[in-house]
């Protein structure tokens, strides 16, 4: 088989069907980048890596579960979702008292380092950030990745009415946070 | 209008008016202007070493080309199923008779696990490359537990591995996260191991200065940005510091009175440490127990902080865990022991030396693989 030619499909099915480690690491290598920059945009703040990495372990884990008829995207960002989420209940489930705080900030905001357009990329995290999860989910999905708005929809169990109106409601808030940014800076 | 399977974003931006349509445009150019990141270097092996080694730990393959059994195979994999049980019966009568401590096991493994080069690579047993000499630090000092010929030339070996990973600014390799943690257990163990292997002792000084140029201005020690330390990194290069004072070098006195009136000031009412000391996140045991450590182990040159210590360790307990987590058992041993609670240490050492090598479920597991945990088991106790 060649790897390097072959759809994801195709690879996914080998990797089902046979438990192929090659046809997985191409998966990986496709996928890394992507996967990585889901979580960074999705407002973790860190292990963003060691999440990719679990997502990895858990398409491999649930290979058996793939189906052809799902588009391998689907599959892949319904796992990103459910580790992401796992891990947020992991660590809800080891809290025992919540800090009463002075001042509500990002416990990890961390700038990026001083480089060209350090600026413009801190806008558009914090931008980021400051939507609701379930609208920076629907623009990770539908404007980073360019998935069509009916996977957006099976991704996240919602109606694809339900992803437009927040497709909507994002870019507006967006809009207003980017404009209002600007506005504060000038 | 109907949504088609392939309808997205663009079709979407078509729909609507003129004026929304352009400002949402320019968003969605502003939003894909910066998606640059991309994985650290090996990322894809180490995603690999670690799905062969889960299958390896869950000790099944999923044989899809399932064949009828005849009868008469049916009564070979009987008779085999029965000499096998027989023999293990038999190995596990001598293995208990025999009452071999696991933690000589882990050293054996150990000593078998060491590449030529006297380093150990997390990346073959389940963890990550990345923290090639934060374990290759953890492996010798586990070897350095007890004496022996043959564990001294590996040590050795591991000392000399970590002193030429060192780079000209006195750090141990890695990026972020992962080169801030090498750095401060590679320290913690070259300076453990300096009175046996005096020959580290010039690769603890550069590693010192490293220390004190990324020491922040409040005293602790972070790998982001914006933050003036976070606990467990601090708790780590509290612990490097406090053995370099005791080898006698003498800049490690000053930058450990730093570091330790940052964790005093990071401690919350009632003894609650957190990872930051300005966030909302939620108390953990391993936190609780580091910061416990490194402030009684301080308590006999300061008696205000062991005073402090004891509050933070009395928040810990050996009942309540929950999950598989080598690092807090072993934290939580350290500080209970610190804080002469001998029975509460020895029990969770025991649970740590108890629980398996595999690391599927361990929290940490996929950093460190089996060499944390062997290492761990075997320097909690």
């Amino acid at each position: 088989m060649d790897y390097k030619s072959a759809d994801d499909i195709q690879l996914m099915l080998t990797v089902r069907d046979a438990d192929d480690h090659q046809a997985f690491a191409e998966l990986v290598n496709r996928y890394q980048n992507i996967l990585l920059n889901y979580f960074i945009r999705s407002a973790v703040e860190y292990d963003m890596e060691d999440l990719a990495q679990q997502t990895f372990l858990r398409l491999y884990r649930y290979r058996q579960n793939y189906r052809p008829s799902a588009k391998f995207t689907t599959f892949l960002f319904l796992m990103a979702r459910q580790v992401w989420i796992d891990e947020l209940r992991k660590r809800q489930r080891r809290q025992k008292l919540v800090e009463e705080l002075e001042q509500q900030t990002e416990p990890f905001a961390a700038a990026p380092a001083p480089e060209d357009g350090a600026d413009a990329r801190h806008d558009v995290n914090q931008a980021l950030r400051s939507l609701p999860d379930k609208l920076r989910q629907v623009v990770v999905l539908g404007v980073y990745q360019e998935l069509p708005y009916a996977e957006v929809s099976e991704i996240l169990g919602i109606p694809v009415g339900t992803v437009k109106s927040r497709m909507f409601n994002a870019l507006a808030k967006l809009k207003d946070f980017l404009l209002k940014d600007q506005g504060g800076k000038s | 209008m109907s949504c088609g399977l392939d309808y997205g974003l663009a079709d979407h931006l078509l729909e609507l008016p003129r004026a929304d349509a352009e400002n949402f445009s320019a968003v969605v150019a502003a939003l894909r202007g910066f998606q640059s990141a991309q994985v650290s270097e090996g990322f894809s092996d180490r995603v690999m070493a670690a799905v062969k080694a889960s299958e390896k730990r869950e000790g099944r393959r999923i044989y899809r080309q399932f064949k009828p059994v005849s009868p008469w195979h049916f009564l070979k994999i009987a008779a085999c199923a029965i000499l096998a049980l027989s023999a293990l019966a038999f190995l596990a009568d001598r293995w208990f008779s025999s009452n071999a401590p696991a933690e000589n096991r882990d050293v054996a493994w150990l000593l078998s696990a060491q590449e030529p080069d006297g380093s150990w690579d997390p990346a073959k047993h389940g963890g990550s490359a990345a923290y090639r000499p934060a374990l290759t630090a953890l492996s010798a000092l586990a070897l350095a537990r007890e004496g022996g010929t043959q564990r001294q030339a590996a040590i050795s070996r591991a000392c000399r591995s970590l002193a030429a990973s060192q780079l000209p600014s006195g750090c141990f390799g890695g990026t972020g996260r992962q080169e801030q943690y090498n750095h401060a257990i590679t320290t913690f163990a070259l300076a453990s191991l300096a009175p046996q292997f005096p020959e580290v002792r010039p690769a603890v000084a550069k590693a010192l200065e490293f220390m004190r140029s990324s020491q922040r201005a409040a005293g602790g020690w972070d790998y982001v940005d914006n933050s003036d330390g976070n606990t467990a990194l601090t708790a780590w290069n509290l612990r490097a510091l406090a053995c370099a004072e005791k080898q006698g070098f003498a800049e490690a006195r000053t930058l450990r009175c730093r570091g330790l009136r940052w964790l005093r000031n990071a401690v919350r009412s009632e003894g609650r440490v957190v990872y930051h000391t300005d966030s909302r996140e939620s108390e953990s045991e391993s936190l609780t127990a580091l910061a416990a450590y490194a402030l009684l182990d301080a308590g006999g040159q300061y008696p205000e902080l062991e005073r402090l210590g004891r509050v933070v360790a009395g928040r810990l307990t050996v009942a309540e865990d929950s999950g598989t987590d080598s690092y807090r058992d072993y934290a939580k041993a350290l500080a209970f022991a610190a804080a002469g609670e001998s029975a509460q240490s020895r029990r969770v050492a025991e649970r740590l030396r108890r629980s398996p090598s595999a690391t599927d479920d361990d929290a940490w597991g996929m950093v460190g693989g089996r060499l944390y945990t062997s290492a761990l088991a075997i320097l909690a106790n």
